[in-house]
């Protein structure tokens, strides 16, 4: 179907400034943040602005009467080419669609459409005391919907879990155009175990078995102290085990952040002022509650730092913990700017492993790096494991991009290896599915059961999570 | 910018849309190609010539108001405006924008022979092309500019005087806000310097550079070749964006001459005023995107009897832009939507701010209501001791 003959269907659903068919427009959403969109262009045929689930229900009846592919986005913040339309047809840009409807602080939750920009979201949020816990570090430009269908999470998982954590339920519309509420229609019980789980089952779903309309979001109250301890190691081996006795001590920090050799060189080469000490790793605690815990938390890790041999200081002043953070928050924009000619790209960029192997997991990312001659700095979530690579390459040299693939599927294969996994909170959209059979044997046959059940043109994001 | 240089930027843009946080124009249209990083993206295709029809990129490119929260943001370091103007370069330019750039702004400012005829047309024939046809658009017949301004005397008369500096006072203050080329004199003056303003100064040229104009550099070269050559070393501004031409100029020159704003200089030499009565007023200041420091607000504080009110919107954009704010006048607007109404919620009478632009955006957008808005010199000149309005203006 041409552009303009689905143009012309689609102005029946929709007034003309929610359709798009113009060469720029459709170009405009063949790109997400992926290193792989950066070599494919997957442009859609038409981009549309839905503002109501009536008008999603009625694309979809019209696209699934018709077999035309429907993949919906949110800001295309995206690293796995996930929003992207694989095999041309509809992009559903949500994100202009970001009404709060509700926050019922009572009942500690919130209904929020698709579009609602995360960091948007908290700042309402916090005229209430509460606060919405997972935290991409896309805060700022990522929404609520997308972060859904990825199952996002940021560097507080370690405390606060996941995005799966706090959706109570969700206003789904199926691929035959048929709207569905999980989680109980008028259900707003925190706790809820009637029927299976349907929820849980679109989390995570990166768009493939319906698309998010409204979710009922779980709430929390802001924790009244937060507090930040720097712990410097001068053996990368010597700080998981601090982490692990942090933990033994009956204390659940919110975040631990670990900067390695790598990241620490980088931050200083770009702004020599900050002049981190030259160690093989630094470690951040955040630990938030009440006051009291948060100082007990704080000293007590700083002694269990001491005690292995390490440095630590830490503080409760917003501004010195702004400092200390700075380190943290640098180093994506220090990474870019590691090589005149280079870029950093998102691609082998999300590994999980077992926290017991974060140490081995960072020494063999190197030693690959090391092999395949690709410049990386790692950084990331030490506190569950979840490590982000960053390879910084010259895009104009094929030879090197396609030593790069090398590399990233080297990083992917280790990650497996380790007992861990490819992504842990990224997604898998295009560029991890190859990995799907590897990961998840039989178990990926029952996903495509579901997905066959739900959608059996396969006209939601087809072709992705698994190839 | 140089082919092998704009590719290199082109590269490190990773498309990770932390510019969609904080671009104005995107908050009010909420779609990709509004997105800074989708106007890199469609410049990148515009500079590969992969457009059919390279002249609907100017529909998207037009939509920037080059404030450079993207570029300041971009934790990749991309120059996003530098990009955008760089492929508006490319594109031809609008009728009406070919007039502003090459014949209203070109040299020596504004001709006075081109101020007069510009002013007849806007009484005569734009009156009726843009107002009733609407071949022209409605900026042109609306752009307040008047013969260029009388100045006080450039000697402060003290024997010796403090020193001698040079003062490029822009377009806009020679002729659409002189109250502001006169405030900087007066003030300077009273205080002890005695000022050079070296005729045949051209525009600054940053409107057309933003715009991808050529003219920008041989007005560049022309300012840079007279102020080089002025002998003071201290060359001082009263506009954000006339700062950062000629600080960009002069950081390729040779020429070491320290550009500076005037209230940043004022600032730097620590000034005791000589206010004798306590004003009592209450204002806000806006601070224009182009501001890259903090000195006018301070300077402000400092004054006595000034109550400079903390609001949530001092710094959001206005939404002017230069000519933006008469290209897309809706758009315009709607950024300038929530500022406004916050100023008549707040209940101040004056507002403050350096930027020409900004200024002529917020008359538009409060002229329903009875703030009056000034350039910071223009508030401490009225109130100097001894100057014939003092105390005339401000009761609130």
């Amino acid at each position: 179907m041409t552009s303009k003959s689905l143009k012309k269907d689609l102005l029946k659903i929709l007034s003309p400034n929610q359709v798009r068919t113009g060469e720029i427009d459709r170009r405009l959403y063949s790109y997400d943040s992926s290193f792989m969109a950066r070599r494919n262009s997957f442009v859609p045929d038409a981009v549309i602005f839905p503002r109501s689930t009536g008008e999603v229900a009625a694309v979809l009846r019209y696209a699934s009467a018709r077999g035309i592919p429907v993949t919906p986005r949110g800001a295309g913040t995206g690293e796995t080419c996930g929003c992207l339309p694989r095999s041309g047809g509809i992009v559903m840009d949500l994100s202009p669609w970001d009404n709060l409807d509700e926050v019922d602080s009572a009942n500690q939750q919130a209904l929020a459409r698709p579009g609602l920009v995360h960091a948007r979201f908290n700042r309402h949020l916090s005229q209430y005391g509460l606060f919405f816990p997972p935290d991409p570090g896309s805060s700022q430009m990522c929404t609520v919907g997308g972060m859904i269908a990825n199952n996002s999470s940021g560097l507080r998982a370690v405390k606060y879990g996941t995005t799966e954590n706090y959706v109570l339920g969700l206003e789904v519309v199926l691929a035959s155009g048929e709207i569905i509420t999980t989680g109980g229609e008028k259900s707003r019980a925190i706790k809820n175990v009637s029927g299976l789980n349907l929820t849980k089952l679109f989390v995570g779903s990166e768009g493939t078995l319906g698309v998010i309309t409204r979710a009922r979001l779980r709430v929390w109250p802001k924790p009244a102290a937060k507090g930040l301890v720097m712990s410097l190691f001068n053996k990368l081996e010597d700080a998981p085990p601090v982490v692990q006795e942090v933990y033994k001590s009956g204390i659940m920090p919110s975040g631990v952040e670990i900067l390695d050799a790598t990241a620490i060189r980088t931050v200083n080469m770009y702004k020599p002022g900050i002049n981190l000490p030259e160690v093989e790793a630094i470690l951040l605690f955040e630990v938030d509650g009440s006051p009291p815990a948060v100082d007990w938390e704080g000293e007590k890790i700083a002694q269990t730092t001491r005690a292995a041999g390490g440095k630590a200081e830490w503080s409760t002043d917003p501004e010195r913990m702004a400092r200390l953070w700075q380190a943290r928050s640098l180093v994506a924009a220090a990474t870019a700017r590691i090589r005149p000619d280079g870029t950093r790209i998102f691609a082998g960029e999300d590994i999980s492993i077992p926290m017991d192997k974060v140490a081995e997991a960072l020494r063999e990312i190197h030693r690959l790096a090391g092999e395949y001659e690709i410049p990386v700095v790692t950084f990331g979530h030490i506190g569950d494991g979840n490590i982000h690579t960053a390879p910084v390459i010259n895009m104009d040299s094929p030879e090197e991009v396609e030593r790069a693939d090398a590399l990233v599927d080297a990083i992917h294969r280790t990650a497996i290896e380790l007992q861990g996994s490819t992504t842990g909170e990224h997604g898998v959209g295009l560029v991890r599915s190859m990995y799907a059979e590897r990961e998840h044997k039989s178990a990926l046959e029952t996903m495509k059961s579901i997905k066959r059940a739900l959608d059996p043109q396969n006209i939601l994001n087809p072709g992705k999570i698994w190839t | 910018m140089n082919t092998n240089q704009m590719k290199n930027y082109l590269n490190k843009c990773v498309r990770c849309g932390q510019c969609r946080s904080v671009c104005p124009v995107f908050e009010v249209i909420k779609e990709e190609g509004a997105a800074p990083r989708g106007k890199v993206f469609i410049s990148s295709l515009l500079f590969a010539g992969e457009l059919s029809h390279p002249g609907e990129a100017n529909n998207y490119l037009s939509l920037c108001l080059q404030c450079r929260r993207c570029s300041n943001q971009c934790p990749s370091g991309v120059p996003v405006h530098r990009i955008i103007s760089e492929a508006r370069s490319r594109l031809p330019g609008s009728l009406p924008c070919n007039i502003l750039y090459n014949y209203l702004l070109p040299s020596s400012f504004l001709k006075e022979r081109a101020v007069g005829l510009f002013q007849m047309a806007q009484k005569c024939v734009l009156e009726n092309l843009a107002g009733k046809t609407g071949i022209l658009p409605r900026w042109l017949k609306d752009l307040p500019i008047h013969q260029k301004a009388e100045l006080p005397p450039l000697s402060s008369g003290h024997t010796p005087s403090r020193d001698t500096v040079t003062y490029y006072p822009g377009c806009a203050a020679t002729y659409i806000f002189p109250g502001i080329a006169r405030a900087v004199l007066t003030v300077l003056t009273q205080h002890g310097w005695d000022v050079i303003i070296p005729s045949d100064l051209s525009c600054c040229g940053f409107a057309h550079e933003t715009a991808g104009n050529a003219k920008s550099k041989a007005l560049g070269a022309n300012n840079y070749s007279i102020l080089a050559k002025s002998s003071p070393a201290t060359i001082i501004t009263s506009c954000p964006s006339c700062n950062l031409a000629l600080k960009e100029k002069f950081k390729n020159g040779s020429a070491a001459k320290q550009i500076v704003d005037i209230s940043q200089f004022l600032m730097q030499n620590n000034i005791t005023w000589d206010i004798n009565v306590r004003l009592n007023l209450k204002l806000a200041y806006h601070q224009p995107c182009h501001e890259t420091n903090p000195a006018s607000k301070h300077l402000l504080q400092r004054l006595p009897g000034i109550n400079v009110i903390d609001w949530k919107l001092e710094t959001t954009c206005c939404g002017g832009g230069g000519i933006f704010m008469f290209q897309h006048p809706s758009v315009s607007s709607e950024i300038l939507k929530p500022k406004a109404k916050a100023l008549k919620k707040i209940g101040t009478r004056t507002l403050a701010t350096t930027c020409p632009v900004c200024s002529l955006q917020l008359r538009r957008g409060l002229q329903d209501s009875n703030i009056e808005i000034l350039h910071p010199l223009e508030i401490i000149a009225c109130n100097l001791a001894g100057h014939p309005n003092e105390q005339a203006q401000y009761h609130n």
